[in-house]
């Protein structure tokens, strides 16, 4: 146990700041659910790719630096602490990454990786369909085998920023015969293929943050297999694990919201009741659990151990956090909380944080049944 | 940087598990008259375990002094009053087989004070060290049954410490030990409820499949896991005073707290009419919960703490502060 950074470590969260010091835009870009602001962030991911800052634990064969956990982790600090704009690429980064390095051929990591590095191609998810969304075993999609071609036919929903990415990863059922958990594939698939139909569909604020994706007869090389055919079930829990786990949301995130939360309590200090203090105080102790907690993950991985289902709670507190924060900051901000604004957007978007990366309840039945051993019902 | 006990402590804490385990199971709680366990918790060494390991290390082995809620009042001696003497060169004071009760404006009622060999006396600005027929015990009944409790008035004893600080890194080290304890009494009590939802039937089946219950159950095991590592991070802020160990620690007792209050309640909801009776054995971990949750600093009293340190004092907040960095930050 040792809570000190290194020097090294300070020489490179140094590094980082300064970079970001000298580069971050000044002006907040137009949000990435929108054309426009989509095309901004991919402009700022290229820029973070100049600086090679693109993902900092890849090897550096793949467009990373080689970085462990405790880096990545005060890199996510400065990032958030110099207001960075939030990363399009997130899907590719932070989820799909970590899988293709654990599930990926050299082949497939040498294709994909710098390219999702460098934001040359952005990634959406597709597992969702509109029967299949808590349930996501019953997926229907299909992608029949012929030869070395998958013919994919079906629907998937709710897909983030599909309608702009150029690329989608998700489970399609390859073996028609087989039920569940059974017979899916991890497939990954360019959005411009032929027989690919995209339909936006408005998220909460009115933007087009979520798509609808239909398949007509795709055809899609069997090399865009990632894993074993049919063993699609684990390779995407094994990325849902990320999701939940470690990388999706890094605690820096909820500290600096915790940061501006307290700023603006100090704000409207006048006016404000003890109720919203005291949620203040619990918000800034919850970012710093959370926080702590982060620190003992990434140690333990890089001493070697693993994660495992008590990644669940993690969603489950980070969640219910971030909109605990939107709450408090709306009621400090009193009339203006109607006005279109930075914490009435957070506050929408903190509203789906208990839902998306699979919902909270499922969570709270992971916890139940698979860290607490309690009977399925 | 390295967020994570060693492996030589996880085994140790291993070992201190079962024979905390072993020797004081549930059923010896009901036995007032049992045998005391002092020369055995001598002879495993963990009297003077904070001789052996840094004070951020040991904090891990109160974990599983609170998971079996034991009787004997370990914590002041090990935890409390070893660190403190040592802090004052005064650990020639205490025989290496004594065993110290404390009574400090933040634990005014000593615990089991006749019993012990010296009582470890804080008032604000001073530190006696008293054998206990040097001072006035008025009995105080504990709802824990095995809190033996009195207040202290000193008419002897000597004074080994002028200053505030004794008394702050006391209350500091007490907190943390309390807060560890209670970590180890929550995950205990989310345990005993996991075990009692699997064998008690309702409609034809296990209450446990019942997502209801299961989701109680999960509520507390999640504010669990996010307490653990706050506690942890106050036992390592314990060597260094100031303003960050105050706050850590004030930190570490509020999570600590929340988590094993809540656990208690869910625990006790989950036992249906059976957890509101004296022959489950959930009420002595329940009532070691409330007595560690009132000494050394109630929830109100390091709540204050918080706030003093975020809106007047202005910590440092943000993700840039998460630990200290000595170069990097601010610069
Ligand atoms: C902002 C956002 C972004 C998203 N991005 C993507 C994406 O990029 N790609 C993608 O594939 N999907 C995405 N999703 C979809 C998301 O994964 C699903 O919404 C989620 O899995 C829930 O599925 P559902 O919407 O069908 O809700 P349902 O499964 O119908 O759930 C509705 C309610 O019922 C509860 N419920 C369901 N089953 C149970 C059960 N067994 N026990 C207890 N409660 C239950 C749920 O918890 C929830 O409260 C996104 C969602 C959001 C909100």
């Amino acid at each position: 146990m040792d809570l000190h950074y290194t020097d090294a470590q300070n020489a490179f969260r140094q590094e980082v700041r300064t970079w970001l010091a000298g580069n971050v835009p000044a002006k907040r870009l137009p949000s990435f659910d929108t054309e426009e602001g989509f095309e901004a962030h991919r402009a700022w991911e290229r820029k973070l790719k100049e600086g090679n800052w693109g993902m900092v634990t890849w090897p550096k064969e793949y467009g990373g630096r080689g970085c462990d956990l405790i880096e990545w982790l005060i890199f996510e600090e400065e990032y958030f602490a110099a207001n960075a704009p939030g990363r399009v690429s997130q899907n590719g980064i932070f989820l799909l990454g970590p899988t293709l390095m654990e599930y990926g051929t050299d082949a497939q990591k040498a294709r994909y990786l710098p390219a999702m590095a460098s934001g040359d191609e952005i990634w959406a998810q597709a597992w969702s369909e509109p029967g299949a969304g808590s349930d996501m075993a019953a997926i229907r999609t299909k992608a029949v085998r012929e030869g070395d071609t998958y013919v994919i036919n079906g629907q998937k929903i709710w897909s983030s920023r599909a309608v702009f990415a150029d690329w989608c990863f998700g489970l399609f059922r390859t073996d028609p015969d087989s039920a569940r958990h059974k017979g899916l594939s991890m497939i990954l698939l360019p959005l411009n293929s032929p027989g690919v139909t995209i339909r936006p569909i408005a998220q909460l604020d009115g933007d087009p943050g979520f798509a609808e994706i239909f398949f007509d007869d795709v055809r899609v090389p069997s090399e865009n297999l990632l894993g074993p055919e049919h063993g699609g079930w684990g390779v995407a829990m094994a990325t849902a694990g990320f999701e939940r786990g470690l990388m999706l949301r890094s605690p820096a995130r909820f500290q600096r919201t915790a940061e501006k939360l307290l700023a603006l309590y100090r704000e409207n200090e006048d006016t404000a009741s003890p109720a919203t203090r005291a949620a203040v105080t619990q918000a800034w102790m919850d970012a710093q659990a959370y926080c702590y907690s982060t620190y003992m993950t990434a140690s333990k991985l890089m001493n070697g151990g693993a994660v495992g289902p008590e990644t669940s709670c993690n969603k489950v507190f980070w969640s219910e956090l971030d909109r605990a924060m939107h709450r408090a900051a709306l009621s400090l901000s009193g009339a203006a909380a109607e006005l279109d604004a930075p914490w009435l957007d957070g506050y929408m978007f903190s509203l789906a944080g208990p839902i998306y990366a699979g919902a909270n309840e499922i969570q709270r039945n992971i916890v139940a049944e698979r860290v607490l051993g309690m009977p399925r019902g | 940087m390295r967020f994570l006990f060693s492996e030589d402590l996880e085994t140790l804490r291993e070992g201190t598990r079962s024979f905390l385990e072993g020797r004081n199971p549930a059923e010896r709680l009901r036995q007032q008259d049992s045998p005391s366990l002092w020369g055995e918790l001598v002879e495993m060494g963990l009297l003077d375990i904070t001789d052996s390991l840094p004070l951020a290390e040991s904090v891990a082995l109160f974990e599983e002094v609170g998971r079996v809620a034991l009787p004997e009042p370990l914590a002041d001696t090990a935890a409390i009053a070893v660190p403190v003497l040592r802090s004052l060169d005064a650990a020639a004071k205490r025989a290496s087989t004594s065993r110290v009760a404390v009574c400090h404006p933040l634990c005014p009622f000593a615990n089991q004070a006749a019993d012990a060999d010296h009582i470890l006396y804080f008032d604000v600005d001073r530190v006696l060290l008293l054998k206990p027929e040097e001072a006035e015990l008025a009995t105080q009944e504990s709802i824990d049954p095995w809190r033996t409790l009195s207040t202290v008035r000193p008419i002897g004893g000597e004074v080994i410490a002028e200053s505030s600080g004794a008394s702050d890194f006391a209350a500091a080290l007490g907190a943390v030990a309390a807060s560890a304890e209670l970590l180890g009494l929550a995950d205990r009590m989310i345990r005993m409820a996991t075990d009692y939802a699997a064998t008690r039937e309702q409609f034809g089946k296990p209450i446990g499949t019942f997502q209801a219950v299961k989701h109680l159950l999960a509520n507390a095991q999640v504010k669990l896991e996010f307490a653990r590592p706050v506690v942890y991070r106050a036992g390592f802020a314990l060597e260094t005073p100031g303003l960050t160990r105050d706050i850590a620690v004030a930190h570490a007792k509020v999570a600590a707290t929340d988590a094993a209050i809540f656990a208690a309640e869910q625990a006790i909801q989950v036992h249906g009419g059976m957890g509101y009776t004296f022959e489950a054995d959930l009420h002595f971990f329940m009532k070691r919960t409330w007595a560690l949750a009132a000494i050394w600093g109630s929830r109100e009293h390091h709540l204050g703490v918080i706030d003093q340190g975020l809106f007047t004092q202005s910590v440092g907040t943000g993700p840039q502060n998460s630990f200290q960095h000595k170069k990097a930050n601010g610069s």
